[in-house]
């Protein structure tokens, strides 16, 4: 992740989860108003987003995975499969 | 911090074939010491003065028996109660590397002091009488009672890693293959001597 400035996607006062309610483009300033539910991948912590962006860089390879980030295997496949009950829950 | 959690968290590093060879190792290692010391597995983490004629081949077939029992059986549980597909090369592996910690029960076997006390409650209760605890026997409790403690909390993080299994479920399996594997090898140690 590049922009280590976290995006909160829970709300600090209630927990609830956070919309997008305003856009903005940085070039011309336009401003889009609205109430836009986060998509599915930024629901999940910034931990979790590298670790989906690791399984997609080393082509879905767990084994490979392991390696790069030097944990074992099961270790790995846990981590992904308590990221695939989380989207779950997000059904 | 990361050291400690390489201690305490082993299996979140290694598992798989490098855990089992490694645990092959401390199995046969364990084997060894133990036949050095004459005594053997005749139980889940209960060991006894080697009977007259029983070498080292059946001493490390025992002790091969005390890792794979349990394994397997955490593996049978892992396979109905996980959510996750299971590996039974992780299972075998992280529970054989978990048996290094039982070195650490056998070593101060092959102290002789130690050794003759402990022969001496093993021929006192053979002959019924009441045993004479030295002082070696009681500092050899507690050693071995916080080691056993280890060993018992590290083959859980095995089984629980290998199988992705943690929490109240993973707890109740752990404790019902265990006492199952302390009821069964018993009567797998009497075939075998």
């Amino acid at each position: 992740m590049e922009n280590k400035s976290l995006l909160p996607v829970c709300c600090p006062s209630c927990g609830s989860r956070l919309q997008v309610r305003r856009l903005g483009c940085p070039s011309c300033g336009t401003e889009v108003m609205g109430d836009y539910p986060l998509p599915a991948l930024m629901r999940l912590s910034v931990e979790e987003q590298e670790f989906v962006l690791a399984f997609v860089r080393s082509s879905g390879s767990l084994k490979e995975m392991a390696s790069l980030l030097k944990l074992s295997y099961p270790t790995v496949r846990n981590k992904l499969d308590d990221i695939i009950e989380k989207f779950g829950k997000q059904d | 911090m990361e050291k400690l959690k390489i201690v305490f968290d082993p299996f979140r590093y290694i598992a798989g074939f490098k855990a089992l060879s490694l645990g092959l190792v401390f199995i046969l290692s364990a084997a060894l010491l133990l036949n050095a010391a004459g005594y053997l597995s005749d139980g889940y983490l209960h060991y006894t003065v080697q009977p007259e004629g029983v070498g080292f081949l059946r001493t490390l077939a025992l002790q091969l028996l005390v890792w794979l029992i349990p394994a397997l059986m955490f593996y049978l549980a892992g396979l109905v109660f996980s959510k996750s597909k299971i590996r039974i090369i992780d299972v075998l592996g992280t529970t054989a590397f978990a048996q290094l910690l039982q070195l650490f029960l056998i070593v101060p076997m092959l102290v002789p002091a130690l050794s003759e006390q402990l022969n001496a409650i093993s021929e006192a209760v053979l002959a019924g009488t009441m045993p004479t605890v030295g002082a070696w026997i009681i500092v050899y409790g507690i050693w071995a009672m916080l080691w056993l403690v280890f060993f018992l909390i590290f083959t859980y993080k095995a089984f629980s890693v290998s199988c992705n299994m943690s929490g109240g479920k993973a707890v109740a399996v752990y404790v019902v293959v265990t006492l199952v594997a302390m009821f069964v090898m018993p009567y797998v140690a009497r075939l075998l001597l």
